[in-house]
This record gives structure tokens, C-alpha cells and sequence, in this order.
């Protein structure tokens, strides 16, 4: 089944096609990050910057107001003042995906070291369970989630976002991890017992070693989720005290006074993470997706 | 005093099965037991119960003065070496041994100093820092015994630490295990399903069968002595050759008819009283083949010592050779003394048995120089003391 | 000798069902606070009238809110935007992503990175693709029309995101882009199950690229398929992201899903007791595709 030239030359064209049809959107952020409010506005636009420019990245990060801005008078517009709190936003979005992360790799670890080794009554329809809220979705929960919250006084708290993502994460967690666990071979961790292991030991010293790759994997979704996870985020904070990157730029994009250069440098900066991220750990991310949703 | 005693010892798996029926056994301290059987028949899972690995369903056991049944596997100051040696891959070599003295909170210097001694023991000093999977089989093994005598433990547990090896080494290693553990001196608990391993290196051997305990001897004495035909056939190789035979009494001698011989008992290890209650009914008899030779470089050996039969097959082994011989005028075994003396779960396979039904072939280790050919007809000589007689019904030695 | 294990298995259960219940209760906690309970919760409220404008008075109403909620006109259209946009969708990313495995699984020098590039669209937030596709669709400024029109494929600009018409399928066409890698990754794994040597044996059978395709590759990736449905369709029934960055429900209610129908319920018109209840519909409503994707999964498994 050999493939000519001819085929060769074609599927090479199809993979030009899809690499631009994925690269589009953020070329063309990137381009208007770079440019100044009144080259945006010509028609056609410039799909290469010209002259490209950085200075709607030091106003983010400084506040030093682009001539672009002075000349249009937006100086008062409040928007502009919003889009200084992006670096905030991203701070807030990294510390909460920071514990979720960790709470799911030490406590989703736990109990699914748990589940994959002990046999005991229950513990069948506690893992059910813990899947099942998995089904749940989020909408039909982040109204009433909202009300609890409230009632509570923790709304507006980074807490509260990092509970409810880790909730939300938890499960495809175990899930994973416990289908990891259980492929390892049970004779390592019966000869760390007999050698002087507690449970703790065995699991501390000779399984999460091991199942480093299912845990890189876990960690990367884990992450991803929170950092992007928008409705919970939206629905209960309010100040930059807890507002992530992406009710931020979501505000900013729906006003229809927003400048459009400062909307693209809040999406470039969302982004960089998340991409860096799925970039490195991309061999990961694509084994725990398969082995998850295989394996069912 | 670290002997080990299980008392009424059983194991039932919550679905039922029963993979260790009432196992009484009493290891003295310094000894190796091997336990021995065809697979399924609970030796692993009864080194599994001592190990703490297995809940103990029924009964005890005990370790010096303890009894262990309900301590987790560190409570009990013993070691394992496993079926696939179960090195932890990510350590190295130098970690894997040090890792129980880790565990115990030993100060890594101490470690590494004692890990270097028990390296040298085992000629593993250069292998020290790579990891397992650079190391070939022996060497992993090594590394497994390491961990294992790190701890001095009470008691070594051996799961089948030879079987993944290959021939040439699993010998060599055999030898090197026999001596290691004689020189420290620790109680052994050893599995395998190699009856030769079995003999050559246990002080005693436990022959299991489908959870039960058949017999527990010193090894000479189970060959010499089989308490019943699975034992007999398990031990020895080629296997002891059984055959239907009924017995008679005649001018005061016991007498067996073999085929269309008959031959009479002489020196044979059996209990007259107990063959009186047999006399004139069916038995099963049983020679080892190294107690029959071509009648032909025997010397003088009578008529009613003999057996005819027309040779299948002749292997040379050098050493001796095997000639394989149907006995003239037997019948194959049937199928339920087969079972008796074979361990056939599967009635598949029985089946299949039953198809080459014909003659009872005996299998006997000739002298080398042997002229017989396959297809003549050949002149069996056995030697004085060679039958075992065996009930059909129960299996057990007369 | 007595045989003193009668007592000691109590103990020793009693130990370790410390730990196992220790090392599980956190999580369980977690996930019944913020699954189990606020389902509840919103079962509950769904019955009570409760408008944030008139905070006193929150009588019990029974199904009132549920059939108020049924009854109104923009249910009908939520429900009816939903369906379109899932039916519109789902097939398109399932053969989307398919078409893309397919070509990744190809064995051409480069083609490995691609399999990194796919993964972008999936990794950022949701809210920052619909952004990205909102400059690229702007009625006035998008640069895809600036694009087009060069390109000469169009003459005018579109409003994509300000057409009632043409809104859906932008949505969609955001929607797309964003999710085909999921489909694309499972899909490849599937066909990086069938060995070369399968489709070597068609191909010496005499079957054509399209037989090939047809009666040995797709049948084999029946199982990522069925998954791929499921899930996608999951998906697109809860979007929510999207439809607040690109059109915020509009124009009029053109894309006015059934999250957003909720969301708004909620929050704009203040009915907590109404938002409850629409909460708990799409509950149900998955909940039904959940099980019916069960009982294809174990149809398919019997019948195999």
C-alpha cells in the first residue's frame, strides 16, 4: 500500500489547511495584541502588524496609557481601568488552579489508592457516587450552588471557587488514578509490606513513583479545568479579590465600549498558560484522556 | 527460637473455594521445608497466610512463641522473596536492599554500609547503582535475596524464585540459595512446583495436593517411602510406573501379577498384616524406574522377578538410557486411578488419557550400553525391593 | 492449643475501616456538598416561589415554577435553539474530528507535531476561543471578513454574530473549533489500534480505499464513536460560555440556549425559584441520555 506523490502532496495540503484553521484565531489575537486601536480599524485589516507595538501590554502591566487612547479620548472610559486588573485576574487564576491541583493530587491519590487496593463493604457505592456527580451538569448545579454560597458568606473568596472546582475535578481524578493504580502490579507493594511498609509508606515509596505519568496527567486536567472554568467564577465573584482571567475578559469583551487591542491582550494573556501547559504535558493529557474514556 | 508452626490452618476465599484444607506443619528453627505441588494446590497460598498476605480463614500460626494471624506483614519479622522478585524499578540496586532498613528509620550511612555488605555476599558490589532492568535475571534475583536477608528476619519465605530463570542458572542459583541459607542459618519456608528443586534442597518436603497435605517427610524418605501414588508419581523423574495388579497369596509368599507375569514379593518395604486384608483383590503397583534394568546385563535375576514387554521408544541419555516399554498382557489405568495419581482437574483432559487406553507403558533407566531396540521384545529385570503397592481406592501406600 | 481467631477479625476490621473511610470521607464530603447537595437544594427551591425582588415571601408553590417556566415562550425557543444547536454540532465535530485522525494517523515526516497543535483549541478557556472568534466574526471589524473579502469569497462584510440568522452557526462554528480535539484524540488512539496488517489484508483482498475505510476501520472504532456522541452531546446541551461572549443570548433570542435561558431566569429576572427548576429539567434531561447511552452500552456489549 504504498502512497505517491501525488497523495503525499495532498495530505500534506490537508495538514497546511488544519494548521491554519487551529492557528487562525490566536495568529490573529496575537496580531491585534500588537497593534495600535486605529490600524484595528481599517478595513481590511492588517494581518501582520504594522507598525506592531507593545505598548498595549505596558499599559496592562503599567498603566502607562497608549497615544492611541489620548488621541480617542477613551482615557475615562472605565473600561480601560478594568483591563489593568488582568494581572490580578491572572494572579487569582493561578493560585486557585494552584490547590486544586493539589488537592487533587493528594487527596484524589488517597482514596484512590484506596479504592484500586481495599475491599470493603461500601466501598463499590461510594466510588459509584463519587463518578456518578461526575454526570452531573455543571449548569443544573451552579444556580443552586450559588444560593448555598450565599447563605454562607463565601462568595467573592478564592476558597470558594477552589472547593467547588475540586469538587468538580475529583472525580475524573479517581477515576483515572484508580484504573492506574490498579495496573500496577500488587507484588511491589506486597514486598513493601513484608520489607516494613505501612500503607502510607507503600504508597508514598513505591506506588505514586510509579504512577508519576497518571499523576502528571490528572494534575494537567485538574488544572486546565479550574483555570478555564468560567460559570462558577462568574456567578460568584465580584471583586478582584477572586475574579479569574476569564470573568475578567469576559466583562471586558462584552462591552461594547471595550477597546479592541486591550480584549486581545486579555486573551493572549489567558492563554499563555494553558497552551504552555497542554504543550509540555501534551503526551500525558492525551494517554489519561484515552485511558479514561476507554476504559469504562 | 524461631520455629514456625501452622496448627489446623485453612483457606476459604469469600466465592468458596477452599484453597487450603486443615494443613498441620512444624518447621524447626534453621530448617528449609519446602512445600511442593502441582499448581492450584494452595502452596503459595499457604506461604501467603504465613506471610500475612492472605487472611488466615481457619486455624494458626505461630512464629517462635507468637501466634501471627492477625499481624500485618511488618509485625512479623519475616522476609519474602517473590515469583518475579518484585524489585521496585525506579530504585536502584542499592536502594532496593536498603529499602526495608529505610523503612525501619536506619541512618543512611549505616545503610549503605550494610547494604555494601550484603552486596558483597551476593557478588552484586559493581551493580550497586543501576537499576533493575539493567540487570539480568540472576542478578535480580540476587537483588531480591538481598532485600530479603537485610533484615535478618525470623523466617524466609520463597515463592517460586527460581522458575523465571533458565535451566543452566536456575541450577547454579539452587546451590548458591542451599549454601546461603545454611550459613545464616534462618528457618525457611520455600515454594515450588519443581519436584526436583524440592529434593534437592529441602531438609524437608511437604507434597501438597488441592489444599491438603499428602506427606511431609525428609526428601529420601518420600521417595523411598510415598505415602500415596500422587506422591509417588510426583517425585522422581520419569515418574513412577503404576500398574493394575491383583494380589495373591501363594505357599505362604505374596505374589502381584504384572501384565501376564507374576511376580513375587520379596524384600519389598510393606506391612504384611496390611497385605493380608488385600490378598486375592486388585492393588496398584508401582515401580521407580531406576529400579528396572535389561534383564539381559542383570545378573541372575529369576523368573518371578521379571517382566516382558515390547520396547516403544528408547532415549539415550548418556548417563542411562530410557527405554520405554508396553508391559504384555496390561491394561492402562483407569480413569479414576489416574486421577488418584495424577493431579487431572480437567475432565478434557482425562478424556484425552483415556484415548491412548491399551497397554500400561513402564518407562525404565537401563544401563547406557543396553542393546535393546524399539519394536524387539525385551526382558525386564526388578530389582530386589522395588514394588510399592498402593490401594486403587484411596491412593494410599499399603 | 485454642483457636483464638474469633475475636481478633474485629479488631482488625475495625483498623482498617478507619483508614479506608479516612482516606475517602474528604472526598466524599466535597462531592456531596457540591453535587449531591445543591441538587437537592434545587429540587427544593424549584417548589418555592422565591424572587429576590420580594425576599419575604417565599411561599411553597408546588409545580408553579415548573409550569410557569414550561408555559413560557422563551422555554419553547430555548428548548428548540438547543436541539438545533446539538444536532448542528455534534455530527460536525464527530466527523470533523475523525476526518483529522485520520490524516494525523498517517505516517508522513512532521505529522507528530500536529498532534501538539490539535491540542491547543481544547486547552484554553472556553470564554477566550469565543473572544478569539468574536474578533475574527465582528460585524464590523472581524478579520475573517476583512479575510474573506480579499480572498474574494465575499463582497461586504457579515454580521455574523448580529444576524439572527447567522448567529447559531457562528456559535457553532466557535463551538466546533474548540471541541474537535477531543473526538480527534480519541478517535486516533482508536486507529492506532488496527495494525497496519489488517488493512494490508483488505488491500490484497482487493478492497478500494473507501471499502477499506468502510468495513474495517469504522467498525473497529465503533466504541470511541459511541463515546464521542455521548459526550459531545453533553456538551453541547450545558454550553454556556460561548453564548455569554459571542452574542449574550441574542440576537433577540436566536441563541438563547437552555443554559443561558437559565442563567438569565436567574440572574436577570431574579427568580431563584424558577432557576431551580429549569436547573433541575437539564438534570433530568441528561440524566435521560445518560441512560440511554447505558443501555446502548450494554446492548452493544451483548451483542458482540
Amino acid at each position: 500500500m504504498k502512497r505517491g506523490p501525488v497523495q503525499t502532496t495532498l495530505l500534506v495540503a490537508a495538514a497546511l489547511v488544519l494548521g491554519i484553521m487551529i492557528l487562525l484565531p490566536f495568529l490573529w489575537a496575537l496580531s491585534a495584541s500588537l497593534q495600535t486601536e486605529s490600524a484595528l480599524f481599517e478595513r481590511p485589516p492588517h494581518w501582520v502588524p504594522d507598525p506592531a507595538t507593545t505598548e498595549n501590554y505596558k499599559y496592562v502591566f503599567t498603566g502607562d496609557v497608549p497615544q492611541a487612547y489620548e488621541v480617542r479620548g477613551l482615557l475615562r472610559s472605565p473600561v480601560t481601568q478594568e483591563a489593568r486588573t488582568l494581572p490580578d485576574g491572572l494572579r487569582n487564576s493561578f493560585i486557585v488552579a494552584f490547590f486544586v491541583v493539589l488537592i487533587n493530587l493528594v487527596l484524589g491519590a488517597l482514596a484512590a489508592y484506596t479504592f484500586a487496593r481495599e475491599r470493603f463493604r461500601g466501598g463499590q457505592a461510594a466510588f459509584v457516587f463519587i463518578l456518578g456527580s461526575r454526570l452531573l451538569p455543571a449548569v443544573a448545579v451552579a444556580i443552586p450552588i450559588y444560593m448555598i454560597l450565599r447563605e454562607l458568606g463565601l462568595l467573592d473568596t478564592k476558597l470558594s471557587l477552589v472547593l467547588v472546582h475540586s469538587a468538580f475535578t475529583l472525580p475524573f481524578t479517581i477515576w483515572v488514578l484508580t484504573l492506574y493504580f490498579q495496573s500496577l502490579p500488587r507484588e511491589m507493594e506486597e514486598a513493601a509490606r513484608v520489607d516494613g511498609a505501612t500503607r502510607f509508606d507503600a504508597l508514598r515509596y513505591v506506588v505514586l513513583p510509579l504512577a508519576a505519568p497518571g499523576l502528571a496527567a490528572v494534575g494537567a486536567f485538574a488544572f486546565l479545568f479550574s483555570y478555564s472554568e468560567f460559570m462558577f467564577a462568574l456567578l460568584t465573584t465580584s471583586t478582584t479579590n477572586a475574579k479569574t482571567v476569564p470573568v475578567m475578559i469576559s466583562a471586558i469583551s462584552v462591552n461594547p465600549d471595550a477597546s479592541y487591542t486591550l480584549i486581545a491582550v486579555g486573551i493572549i494573556l489567558s492563554v499563555a498558560a494553558p497552551m504552555a501547559l497542554a504543550l509540555v504535558f501534551r503526551r500525558y493529557i492525551t494517554s489519561g484522556l484515552v485511558a479514561s474514556l476507554t476504559r469504562e | 527460637m524461631a520455629q514456625v508452626a501452622l496448627t489446623h490452618v485453612g483457606k476459604v476465599y469469600p466465592d468458596g473455594t477452599e484453597a487450603v484444607r486443615d494443613l498441620d506443619l512444624e518447621i524447626s528453627h534453621g530448617e528449609l521445608v519446602v512445600l511442593v505441588g502441582p499448581s492450584g494446590c494452595g502452596k503459595t497460598t499457604a506461604l501467603r497466610m504465613v506471610a500475612g498476605l492472605e487472611e488466615i480463614t481457619r486455624g494458626e500460626i505461630r512464629i517462635g512463641e507468637r501466634v501471627i494471624n492477625d499481624l500485618d506483614p511488618r509485625e512479623r519479622d519475616i522476609a519474602m522473596v517473590f515469583q518475579n522478585y518484585a524489585l521496585y524499578p525506579h530504585m536502584t540496586v542499592l536502594e532496593n536492599i536498603g529499602f526495608p532498613l529505610k523503612l525501619a528509620g536506619v541512618a543512611r550511612s549505616d545503610r549503605e554500609e550494610k547494604v555494601r555488605r550484603v552486596a558483597r555476599t551476593l557478588g552484586l558490589e559493581r551493580q550497586l547503582d543501576r537499576k533493575p532492568r539493567q540487570l539480568s535475571g540472576g542478578q535480580r534475583q540476587r537483588v531480591a535475596m538481598g532485600r530479603a536477608i537485610i533484615r535478618e528476619p525470623q523466617v524466609f519465605l520463597m515463592d517460586e524464585p527460581l522458575s523465571n530463570l533458565d535451566a543452566k542458572l536456575r541450577v547454579q542459583m539452587r546451590a548458591e540459595i542451599s549454601t546461603l541459607q545454611k550459613d545464616i542459618g534462618v528457618t525457611t519456608i520455600y515454594v515450588t512446583h519443581d519436584q526436583v528443586e524440592a529434593m534437592t534442597i529441602g531438609d524437608r518436603v511437604a507434597v501438597m495436593r488441592r489444599g491438603e497435605l499428602l506427606q511431609y517427610a525428609e526428601p529420601q524418605e518420600i521417595y523411598d517411602r510415598p505415602g500415596n501414588m500422587f506422591v509417588a508419581g510426583f517425585i522422581g523423574s520419569p515418574p513412577m510406573n503404576l500398574i493394575e495388579a491383583e494380589l495373591s497369596r501363594a505357599n505362604g509368599a505374596f505374589r502381584v501379577t504384572l501384565g501376564d507375569r507374576q511376580v513375587t514379593l520379596g524384600e519389598e518395604a510393606v506391612r504384611v498384616s496390611r497385605l493380608e486384608a488385600y490378598a486375592g483383590r486388585a492393588v496398584v503397583a508401582g515401580i521407580r524406574p531406576e529400579s528396572l534394568e535389561d534383564a539381559a546385563l542383570a545378573a541372575d535375576v529369576p523368573e518371578d522377578r521379571r517382566l516382558r514387554g515390547v520396547v516403544t521408544l528408547r532415549e539415550a541419555l548418556g548417563s542411562d538410557a530410557l527405554v520405554y516399554f508396553a508391559v504384555e498382557g496390561s491394561r492402562a489405568l483407569e480413569s479414576h486411578v489416574r486421577d488418584l495419581a495424577h493431579d487431572i482437574e480437567d475432565p478434557a483432559q482425562l478424556d484425552e488419557l483415556d484415548r491412548d487406553a491399551g497397554q500400561a507403558t513402564f518407562v525404565g533407566r537401563f544401563h547406557p550400553h543396553t542393546r535393546v531396540r524399539t519394536g524387539e521384545s525385551v526382558e525386564v529385570a526388578i530389582q530386589p525391593g522395588a514394588l510399592t503397592l498402593f490401594d486403587p481406592e484411596s491412593g494410599n501406600r499399603l | 492449643m485454642a483457636v483464638a481467631t474469633a475475636t481478633r477479625p474485629a479488631k482488625r476490621f475495625r483498623r482498617s475501616s478507619l483508614y479506608t473511610w479516612g482516606t475517602i470521607l474528604p472526598v466524599l464530603a466535597l462531592v456531596s456538598l457540591f453535587t449531591l447537595f445543591p441538587f437537592v437544594y434545587a429540587a427544593v427551591n424549584s417548589t418555592r416561589q422565591r424572587i429576590l425582588t420580594i425576599p419575604y415571601h417565599q411561599p411553597f408553590v408546588g409545580l408553579e415554577n415548573y409550569r410557569e417556566v414550561i408555559s413560557s415562550d422563551t422555554f419553547g425557543v430555548a428548548v428548540r435553539n438547543t436541539l438545533v444547536f446539538a444536532l448542528l454540532t455534534v455530527p460536525t465535530v464527530t466527523a470533523l474530528g475523525l476526518g483529522v485522525a485520520l490524516l494525523l494517523n498517517q505516517r508522513v515526516r512532521g505529522f507528530g507535531v500536529l498532534v501538539a497543535l490539535v491540542l491547543l483549541p481544547w486547552s484554553i478557556p472556553l470564554v477566550s476561543a469565543g473572544i478569539m472568534w468574536r474578533l475574527l466574526l465582528h460585524g464590523n471589524f472581524g478579520s475573517l471578513n476583512g479575510l474573506l473579502m480579499q480572498l474574494g469569497i465575499i463582497d461586504s462584510y457579515v454580521p455574523w454574530l448580529s444576524d439572527p440568522d447567522k448567529a447559531m452557526g457562528a456559535v457553532a462554528m466557535a463551538h466546533v473549533w474548540r471541541e474537535f480535539p477531543l473526538p480527534t484524540i480519541l478517535f486516533l488512539a482508536g486507529l492506532q489500534t488496527i495494525t497496519p496488517e489488517i488493512l494490508e489484508a483488505a488491500w490484497l483482498d482487493r478492497a478500494t480505499a473507501w471499502q477499506r475505510f468502510r468495513y474495517v476501520t469504522l467498525p473497529l472504532l465503533k466504541a470511541p464513536l459511541l463515546i464521542v456522541l455521548v459526550y459531545e452531546t453533553m456538551i453541547a446541551v450545558s454550553v454556556f460560555d460561548l453564548v455569554y461572549v459571542l452574542t449574550g443570548g441574542g440576537p433577540g433570542t436566536s441563541t438563547t440556549l437552555f443554559s443561558w435561558y437559565a442563567y438569565t431566569a436567574t440572574f436577570k429576572f431574579l427568580n431563584l425559584g424558577q432557576g431551580a427548576a429549569l436547573s433541575f429539567l437539564m438534570t433530568a434531561a441528561l440524566l435521560i441520555v445518560i441512560v440511554i447511552y447505558m443501555r446502548l452500552i450494554r446492548l452493544r456489549e451483548e451483542s458482540a
